[in-house]
């Protein structure tokens, strides 16, 4: 027998002991994979065009996105928006059968697939103010206010915004987004729906634009700047004063990483973005891998694509306490 | 915390961790456990999985050197199995090792969430 200060040990508190029991020891934790800006273009005509910002993706990079993740355990999948670059029929249903394949190769049940629209899946249909009336919706469905599920046990309430604009002259307001009073509505009762029910449950937040402008992106050669949403701020104050844990974004295909806590008196939440997983012609391709324990931590790898496949970027690593 | 209403011997050894917790035992293992109040092991290791997975208790990761002198490296104390490197050096005998699940132990302690909730109760 081993000591040490007042414990003492033996075979049956090996780890080994209790795998023969059929027994796990672990900090529960929710694995989410965040992937955002797929890009998808695969109309023959639109696959022609090559301007910036409005090109597709890549086939290698998404071949390698997926042997990435299936080789990841994978609790919920996200895709944060534009999931294609131009909104239209053929791609928008090609992305959506990759994320569908994907999941099935995660052993992933739909409910645990997640995905918004982003500005660029509804520009073919940017006049139409009835959201129902566009593809987006006809193909992947209308965006829920509240999705509650139990992963591993937990109860895990995911809020989802769409914030496309629907104002405007498009390409002038486009990237631009925003969070409507209608929306801040579903979400109030939504919270209050969680609270009665799952008071413990991990609160996740996804929306496609940026709540808040990214620090030091000019000097990596980003110019846009009018990509945050018109109420970034009050939608980032109003996520951390009813306690969501985390709210993942794309857009900007510009990873990035912090935390919010205006309210001292609740916990801080934390916002992250994502890059684009695989669109052409961007400074880089990434994903996120989250991986969120309850009143513990919420831990963040971004995995970029390489010349050899999707790999950890060491440096972009981050723990935030909870 | 979870109560077993169809199985007396897990929510008496629930109770019994309770107990220990609340007479001022901070750190627990299974094997003591089974010495001290004679449960089965499989039982004891079940009950204790069961309270890290609802964030009662919180798991404590210790390495033995697989060297020959078999050391408890008293400076490896891990909080997440995730954080348990592969390969490894052992600070007693110096011996390069490679941690497996022979030679992990876990020992437990309570989290501020049931502490709260036994100071509460008493």
């Amino acid at each position: 027998m081993i000591q040490i200060e007042a414990r003492e040990f033996d075979n049956q508190d090996s780890l080994a002991s209790y795998f023969g029991s059929g027994v796990t020891v672990a900090h529960p934790e929710v694995c989410i994979a965040h992937l955002s800006d797929l890009h998808f273009v695969t109309h023959p005509k639109l696959k022609r065009v090559t301007f910036r910002g409005m090109v597709g993706h890549d086939l290698n990079a998404l071949a390698a996105l997926e042997t990435q993740l299936t080789s990841m355990h994978v609790d919920l999948l996200f895709v944060t928006g534009d999931l294609s670059t131009w909104g239209d029929e053929t791609s928008l249903l090609d992305a959506r059968r990759f994320i569908m394949v994907l999941a099935g190769s995660l052993n992933l049940q739909p409910a645990h697939v997640l995905w918004i629209p982003g500005n660029h899946d509804v520009i073919v249909d940017y006049r139409k103010i009835a959201t129902k009336q566009r593809k987006f919706t006809q193909i992947c469905g209308t965006t829920e206010p509240l999705r509650q599920l139990i992963v591993k046990g937990m109860d895990v309430a995911v809020f989802s915004f769409d914030s496309t604009l629907r104002t405007g002259l498009w390409p002038f307001t486009s990237n631009r987004g925003e969070v409507t009073q209608e929306a801040f509505n579903a979400f109030n009762q939504a919270v209050l729906k969680v609270d009665a029910a799952t008071p413990a449950a991990i609160k996740l937040v996804q929306i496609h634009h940026h709540p808040l402008p990214i620090p030091y992106k000019k000097d990596d050669g980003v110019s846009g700047v009018l990509t945050t949403m018109t109420n970034g701020a009050t939608f980032a104050d109003r996520m951390q004063e009813t306690g969501m844990n985390l709210i993942m974004h794309g857009h900007e295909h510009y990873a990035y990483s912090t935390s919010l806590q205006p309210y001292p008196q609740e916990k801080p939440t934390v916002l992250v973005a994502a890059g684009t997983a695989c669109q052409v012609k961007n400074h880089e391709m990434s994903f996120n891998y989250v991986k969120v324990r309850r009143n513990k931590d919420i831990s963040l790898t971004r995995y970029v694509y390489k010349e050899t496949g999707f790999r950890v970027d060491r440096n972009s690593t981050k723990i935030f306490r909870s | 915390m979870p109560y077993y209403e169809s199985d007396a011997t897990l929510e008496r050894i629930r109770g019994i961790i309770s107990e220990e917790i609340r007479s001022g035992v901070n750190s627990l293992t299974a094997s003591y456990l089974v010495r001290k109040h004679n449960f089965p092991l499989e039982a004891v290791q079940k009950v204790l999985a069961d309270l890290v997975s609802v964030e009662d208790l919180e798991p404590h990761f210790w390495v033995l050197c697989s060297g020959e002198h078999q050391n408890l490296d008293v400076d490896r104390e891990f909080l997440s199995m995730n954080d348990i490197p592969k390969i490894t050096t052992c600070s007693k005998c110096g011996d390069l090792y490679a941690p497996e699940a022979e030679n992990i132990l876990v020992s437990f302690e309570p989290t501020p969430t049931l502490r709260d909730y036994l100071q509460k109760a008493s």
